[in-house]
């Protein structure tokens, strides 16, 4: 039936990612939520009231008030402003984070589907182990080799995150590593750099970009932890953790103290978790919703 | 079967070791002079001083002699001793060890309990009302810092209502800590259980099963439960891990007297000897207990029970 | 009612709600199945057959409409309740699947998922349906049926699956049985063992069978009357003698003219041009094992792939390698294209080895020989435009300058029936025909001397088949390429190769030319696959039982038996 043949419809479902990315409520509202989050890290400078260091602007334990929309803290700073250089400091540590943990885990997860052999075998059970000792233990190695600082906590959070996604990243370019159309080209004779960077790190891109955005919740959750603990931002540095630790004192005279640098962080996590949903559904409209 | 178990055990022999080599050389990845970071922290020590306890930990020696003493006294239960007080560092581990593996085992516990279920639930009614509730539940959950929710625990329950004690090792004490770790991770066990049902319940198997005539609870109970808890048994082990990694915070927030307390004041202090002995114990309980659930697993799962 | 109908369905109308949209699935659909008849509702994809069953059942998913009757027992389906729905379930009607992998609980042993169902709904207790059970895996001719109840399924091979599928359904006691392409999954030879047992238990039983399927050659064996779907509706439905015969409707034709014959020859091959007497291709005692050493040395496995396989191909030859699954010849295709490196023996193509370390050699190799792949929807990088992925070849040999390969791309594309302006779109714009399409585009994309062509179409409805092998053909013939066609399916050799080579567990059972090896075959297993093969003419078909469990086949180093035609000894 040739006729069939050249009626076939060529089927065009070329919704523009966005749209897809838009039409999901996860993806909606993550993307609001961390646009928001980026205009106030860029804009800090033009929409905090006060410096977020400069201490006594205020009386000291304010609750919100028209002066001060989210009150002071202890040594009098306006909180407000504390909030927005933190949301600056918070996307810088995530993004910095993130950006350590998957650049290397890419090349590591590349290396060792691609070449194969022992190489595959020795990068892949050392993932495995490194993988077993937990971030925070990573994390905590880390800055205790280090020492506690800001920077020291951001590596410290990018390097436990290596066998993440060094492993997915692995997994993922063993499957399309034994796709046809892999095979079609190095039956063409592709070269290696081809056939790794034009056919695999694209295929595999969008599953990484996928997993880094939900990394980077999980990058401020942890760099938050470290310096809740004291181990990461050190003062006057206005990170929401280090807010959070410094708020434990005083949480029956100023719950407002504890309340609002966690909400901060909570609204944060929740706009990348909703946003990398949402990016997963929109790259993969088959994938059902999980 | 077999096979499996050894290959698993191997593995973990091999963590292990490989942590004594990381642990050894943690102390030469220290920018500076190890010793002297030390004795900064406190005040009044002799360069003799400095000396005897360079000499203790063999930092005068080539790196691989260092590894070998310290196997070898690892061999004989001995960590080495803190900087501060002198004391055994597997003593000091010894002793507050159990209090945190109470913790992780409690957390556990609620986490399970509460997780599991609910996102059994929520694979049920997947695509109705009480799914999408159930799910913005999970993900607020997954999205709230533990240590956060440690503090408004802390400000509700023991401060404004006075229900529970603020610190101490009791029972008692136990309640808050376990409830703040147990609650962030029965949210992530929900949304693990949702997906691993779900996904069994996408299988042909289940259509079988229907169209034998089966009544749905049934199916659900006997198909999809054994079929999906498989697999969950190989991630709880991995979030006992992250249970374990959670309570080093959440022992700060309470002042809960176990080894994630001690670890963060020995970072503080940089007393090296505790923080190698903390790195070894935390990776060994997280491998025993790896092996444990591998082998639960090898039993449940008929496939690799019988090869 | 006529008393010998047991399941009647009349106006059935299904449609399906997703994102906004109804789509109809099903239009209208009326047929009825008779006591001991086996009824085949034959289409290809998208012909709504499985949603046919489904709806029977009320298996639907969950965002779909019925409509219409579905009368059983003298009442309509369709407007019961679920609890009585579910009595009916298995007890009056029972269904199997296509996937035997997948069709059972990978952690329940046989036995409790052959018994559930009785013992659940109180037929009967525990022990006595055990003792029926193993009475069941008897009847299907399952040996030892009494050690298999406490085994699990990954244990067992596809076709023992299906079988138990069977038993496990028979149990029930079902009056209607719904097969929905039972044996689509399975080889060949075990094809024809499933369709015996099914076609004695309808005798036996006087049960209605409903044999879902899409081979015309299935429906031949098996079915007394036929119904055919297009689109979700009927197309025709008559018996079975009568629609091979005396097709009335245009789409049934075309069908039946698409189906690949055993015994006629449909496609003209050109000419054999000798242009030398070196054959082409040279494959030359070549063995290859797969083995799977894990660290430590646990969990590992060696699979003999090839064993000293020779074979030979001339210019302009189409030879076919045939075997089931197992065999090794996707695994000999990819050596030829060096995509897996042998152990021993050589492979020269075109007078040069292909393992010869001189890059040159590569490069020419790279040149002259191309694959087409089974699977139509992962053999083009979803990333690349579709005309990227047919210049890609003649990019990184450098044929030709940038500019030039778009002209060459449009050349390409019109030779494979599409148009130009497709070069810009992306692969899921495609039909998996069409797809194809495109990768035969680009396997001619480096003017190759050879193409392995690895069951390129077995993933096509055959309607689509039809066309992709008739332009396969007419472009090898056009540019006097060879081709390796790795195959399964006997009728579609003997439609397309001069020569056919007999796989089996890594070794060549038998070669030489089509009409001899498959006119007068010598090997047992030759034999066997000829007789399992359906053949799509119902009056041909073979009274005698397949009782062939084939034990033993020569598998000795090839003798010549007649002019270049090798058996094994």
């Amino acid at each position: 039936m040739s006729e069939k043949l050249n009626n076939e419809k060529l089927k065009t479902k070329n919704q523009s990612f966005f749209i897809r990315l838009l039409s999901t409520p996860n993806g909606l509202i993550g993307l609001t939520i961390v646009i928001i989050l980026i205009l106030s890290a860029g804009f800090a400078d033009f929409l905090a009231p006060f410096s977020p260091t400069k201490m006594g602007v205020g009386k000291r334990f304010l609750p919100p008030n028209l002066e001060f929309i989210l009150g002071t803290d202890e040594f009098g700073r306006d909180m407000v402003s504390r909030i927005l250089f933190g949301s600056r400091l918070t996307l810088m540590i995530g993004a910095m984070a993130v950006g350590i943990s998957m650049t290397t885990g890419i090349i590591v997860g590349l290396f060792a589907a691609y070449k194969g052999g022992w190489l595959e075998t020795l990068l892949m059970r050392s993932t495995d182990i490194l993988f077993s000792f937990t971030e925070t233990l990573i994390a905590l190695s880390c800055v205790a080799v280090l020492g506690p600082s800001l920077t020291n906590a951001v590596i410290a959070v990018g390097i436990a995150g290596i066998p993440f996604y060094a492993r997915t990243c692995y997994s993922a370019a063993l499957v399309e590593k034994a796709k046809p159309y892999f095979e079609a080209s190095i039956a063409c004779g592709a070269s290696h750099s081809r056939l790794v960077f034009m056919h695999l790190l694209p295929n595999v891109l969008p599953t990484m970009i996928v997993i880094a955005t939900l990394g980077v919740s999980t990058a401020i959750l942890a760099a938050a932890g470290l310096s809740f603990l004291g181990l990461g931002a050190q003062p006057p540095l206005p990170e929401w953790g280090y807010m959070l630790a410094g708020s434990r004192d005083y949480i029956n005279r100023a719950p407002w103290l504890m309340t609002i640098p966690g909400i901060a962080i909570a609204l944060t996590v929740l706009g990348f978790n909703l946003l990398g949903d949402g990016f997963r559904t929109a790259l993969d409209p088959v994938e059902r919703q999980r | 079967m077999i096979r499996f178990l050894l290959g698993k055990f191997v593995m973990a022999f091999l963590t292990v070791f490989i942590t004594t080599i990381l642990v050894t050389g943690l102390i030469h990845l220290v920018p500076g002079d190890p010793v002297q970071i030390m004795f900064a922290q406190s005040q009044g020590s002799t360069p003799e001083q400095i000396e005897e306890v360079r000499r203790n930990l063999g930092l005068d020696k080539p790196i691989y002699i260092q590894y070998f003493m310290y196997v070898e006294k690892l061999f004989q239960g001995d960590l080495g001793y803190t900087i501060r007080g002198g004391q055994p560092v597997i003593e000091v581990i010894f002793q507050r060890l159990p209090n945190t593996l109470k913790l992780a085992c409690a957390a556990m516990i609620i986490a399970i309990s509460i997780g599991l279920p609910i996102g059994f639930f929520a694979a049920y009614k997947k695509g109705t009302i009480w799914d999408t509730i159930v799910m913005i539940i999970a993900i607020a959950g997954i999205s709230m810092p533990h240590f956060w929710l440690g503090l408004i625990l802390l400000f509700f329950f023991a401060l404004q209502l006075g229900w529970l004690p603020v610190s101490g090792s009791g029972y008692m004490n136990l309640v808050l800590p376990a409830l703040t770790l147990g609650l962030s991770n029965a949210a992530i066990f929900a949304r693990l259980t949702r997906s691993s049902m779900i996904d069994v319940m996408q299988q042909d198997f289940v259509q079988t099963a229907l169209a034998k005539g089966l009544p749905k609870g049934l199916v659900l109970r006997r198909h999809v439960l054994r079929a999906g808890l498989v697999p969950l048994i190989t991630m709880m082990g991995l979030q006992f891990a992250f249970m374990m990694g959670g309570a080093i915070v959440v022992e700060n927030i309470f002042s809960w007297n176990g080894v994630g307390r001690m670890a963060v004041e020995a970072i503080f202090q940089r007393d090296y000897p505790i923080i190698q002995g903390f790195i070894l114990t935390f990776a060994v309980v997280v491998v025993i207990v790896s092996i444990f659930l591998d082998t639960i697993y090898a039993f449940i799962d008929p496939r690799i029970r019988r090869g | 009612m006529n008393e010998s109908i047991i399941l009647s369905v009349k106006n059935l109308n299904v449609s399906v709600k997703s994102k906004g949209t109804v789509s109809q699935i099903i239009h209208d659909l009326s047929f009825d199945v008779k006591r001991g008849e086996i009824l085949s509702i034959v289409g290809e994809s998208g012909s709504g057959k499985s949603m046919t069953a489904k709806a029977i059942l009320r298996l639907l998913p969950e965002n779909s409409s019925v409509s219409g009757k579905v009368i059983f027992e003298n009442k309509n389906l369709l407007d019961l309740n679920e609890k009585i729905i579910r009595k009916i379930r298995g007890a009056g009607i029972g269904m199997i699947f296509q996937e035997p992998m997948t069709a059972l609980n990978p952690v329940l042993s046989i036995g409790k998922q052959m018994t559930e169902a009785l013992v659940i709904n109180s037929v009967c207790n525990q022990s006595e349906a055990n003792e029926r059970a193993v009475e069941m895996l008897n009847r299907v001719s399952i040996t030892e049926p009494k050690k298999r109840m406490k085994q699990y399924p990954h244990e067992f091979s596809g076709g023992m699956r299906q079988r138990m599928m069977i038993a496990m359904v028979m149990l029930i006691e079902p009056s209607v049985l719904i097969a929905d392409e039972p044996t689509t999954a399975l080889d060949v030879t075990i094809q024809a063992q499933i369709l015996d047992l099914l076609s004695s238990l309808v005798s036996e039983t006087k049960i209605g069978l409903v044999l879902i399927t899409h081979d015309m050659g299935v429906v031949a064996e098996t079915a007394d009357s036929v119904l055919v779907m297009y689109e979700g509706k009927e197309v025709e439905h008559a018996k079975v003698n009568q629609l091979f015969k005396k097709p009335t409707q245009p789409y049934t034709k075309s069908l039946l003219a698409a189906v690949p014959r055993l015994d006629v020859k449909t496609f003209e091959n050109g000419s054999i041009s000798k242009t030398s007497t070196i054959p082409l291709v040279k494959i030359n005692q070549v063995s290859k094992t797969f083995s799977k050493d894990k660290f430590l040395f646990f969990d590992s496995w060696k699979t003999i792939a090839l064993d000293k396989v020779s074979l030979e191909i001339n210019f302009g030859e189409t030879v076919a390698l045939v075997g089931e699954s197992g065999s090794g010849k996707s695994t000999l295709g990819r050596a030829i294209v060096k995509l897996v490196n042998i152990d021993s023996g050589n492979i020269i193509i075109d007078s040069s080895n292909i393992n010869s370390p001189n890059p040159n050699d590569l490069q020419k190799l790279r040149s002259n020989v191309q694959i087409i792949f089974q699977d139509p929807y992962s053999s083009l990088d979803p990333r690349f435009s579709v005309g990227r992925s047919i210049a890609e070849p003649i990019l990184i040999q450098k044929k030709c300058s940038r500019s030039e390969a778009k002209d060459r791309v449009s050349i390409l594309l019109k030779s494979v029936g599409l148009t130009d302006e497709m070069a810009s779109r992306y692969p899921h714009e495609f039909s998996g025909g069409q797809r194809q399409r495109v990768a035969i585009a680009r396997a001619l994309a480096s003017e190759p001397k050879f193409i392995v062509a690895d069951e390129p179409t077995s993933a096509l409805d055959v309607t689509i088949q039809a066309q992709i092998l008739k332009l396969l053909n007419n472009l090898k013939n056009e540019r006097n390429i060879s081709l390796l066609f790795i195959t399964h399916d006997l009728a579609v050799v003997r439609q397309i190769s001069d020569q056919v080579a007999v796989m089996c567990e890594g070794k060549i059972l038998e070669k030489g030319p089509t009409n001899c090896v498959l006119g007068n075959p010598q090997n047992a297993y030759t034999k066997s696959l000829l007789e399992a093969a359906p053949y799509p003419d119902p009056e041909k078909r073979k009274k005698l039982k397949r009782k062939s469990d084939l034990k033993s086949f020569n598998t000795g180093p090839l003798i010549e038996i007649a002019n270049n035609h090798w058996a094994a000894s």
